[in-house]
This record gives C-alpha cells, structure tokens and sequence, in this order.
C-alpha cells in the first residue's frame, strides 16, 4: 500500500497540516479502486471548514494540486474529505 | 474579522519569507527545485515570482495549478497572521500572473476602444476582484472611458462607459 501514489500523498499531507490548527490530527488514508487511487483525508473536527474553505475553494486548490503532482507518480487520484 | 481575533498580525516580509518557504517545501516534495524573485509592484503589493527547469507541473493547463497554490499560499496566510487583509502578497509561478495580467489589459484595452467607437456600455464577465483591479487601472489611463464593478460575490463583473464629456 506505501508505494500507491508517493508524491501525491506526501504532498496532500503537507498541504493540508500547512493550513489546519491542529496538524497531529492530519490523517490520510489511502485506497485503490481500479486504475484510481483514493485519498481520504482527515482532520480534527474544527478544522474541516478551514480545508473546504468559503465554497469549497480551499478543498478545490488541494485536488488540484494533488493532482499535479500525482503526474509525478503516473497515477491518477481522488481526493476526498471526510468527517 | 469575527475569528482569529488574537492572531497576530504578520508584516508583509514576514508573509513573503512564509509564503516562499510553502511554495518551495511544497515543491520539493514534487521533486521541483525552485528559485523565488521579489517584485514590489504599486498598491504594496509585493509579487513573487517562482522560476525553475520543472516549474510547468506547478503551472497546469491554463495556468490551473498556478492558481490552485495561489489560493493555498493565501489560506497559510491566513492561518498564520488572522487579521491580515487579503492580497498582499501574490505568488506568481512561472510568471504566468504577470503574462494574464498584460493579456488582461490588452483586453480591457480593446473593450474600451470599443466602446469609445459605439458609445455605448460593455459589461464583462465576472472576475475575482484582483483581475477587476488589472482592468480598473488600464481603463484609468485612458481618458474616453471610465469604469465602475456592478453586482455582488462571483457575479460582481467590471462595466466599461463612456466618460462625461
């Protein structure tokens, strides 16, 4: 499971521990369905607003970055926020 | 203004030297080695360009990844000083920024040629209030039009007029 998405995943975990209160609390997990990989990313309760941001544009930037650099690793992903 | 009320506020060099550590940490993690330029334009506004061999990954088709780590550098800000407001520092990857922003106002430009030859009022479409900007000022330097923004949050858009004789 460690060597899905490498570069994707380091970077979304370093995205969203740069903006959240509590970054202990970062959490992503990681899943494979098919061709695409899966991360699921969790933080602590009060933080989830501030990585939606104001209609969804802060949750938007993270995909898009994450996806940028999941070319890195030849894989496509999704990213998806859960409570 | 009602949360972070207890954040300090940061100074702009403090923002740059934060927002520059993101975006290269960020970067890094790509695999990207990138060097940083500061540009101090008017309304202190300090943009800062990032440059490098791999920089195109950080671009993204249409500038879409450029604008993505835009708006991440600005939620770090925001985390890291509350009360700061919004737009001081601009990151700029691969300079794309300063490109739009002269294709922008060739644009309002041309819009305003326009108008100067019909007479009559062109309203664009909906802009965030940093492209507004780039088109209030180049309608500003021109003496035939004038120009106000209409409209409230996404939908507020710049309309281009004839100014009174």
């Amino acid at each position: 499971m460690s060597d899905l998405a490498p570069t994707a995943r380091a970077v979304c975990d370093l995205v969203v521990r740069r903006i959240v209160d509590h970054p202990d609390e970062v959490a992503v997990a990681v899943s494979e369905t098919g061709s695409v990989v899966r991360l699921e990313v969790s933080v602590a309760d009060g933080d989830m607003g501030r990585v939606i941001g104001r209609r969804g544009r802060v949750a938007g930037a993270i995909r898009t970055v994450v996806k940028a650099a999941a070319s890195q690793d030849d894989v496509e992903v999704e990213v998806e926020f859960v409570d | 203004m009602d949360q972070d009320q207890n954040s300090p506020e940061i100074s702009l060099a403090e923002q740059a030297d934060l927002a520059e550590s993101f975006v290269r940490e960020l970067a890094e993690t790509m695999g990207i080695t990138l060097e940083f330029t500061r540009h101090e334009m008017k309304d202190d506004i300090l943009r800062i360009e990032a440059a490098g061999p791999d920089i195109g990954v950080l671009v993204g088709h249409g500038g879409g990844t450029a604008q993505a780590v835009d708006d991440l550098v600005r939620t770090v800000l925001q985390r890291a000083g509350g009360t700061i407001r919004e737009g001081k520092i601009r990151i700029d990857i691969g300079g794309v920024r300063a490109r739009r922003a002269e294709a922008l106002e060739g644009f309002a430009r041309r819009i305003a040629d326009e108008v100067t030859e019909t007479g009559r009022d062109i309203a664009l479409e909906p802009m965030d209030r940093v492209d507004r900007k780039i088109v209030h000022d180049a309608v500003a330097a021109l003496e035939e039009v004038a120009s106000r923004s209409e409209g409230e949050g996404p939908q507020r858009r710049v309309v281009v007029f004839p100014s009174a004789e």
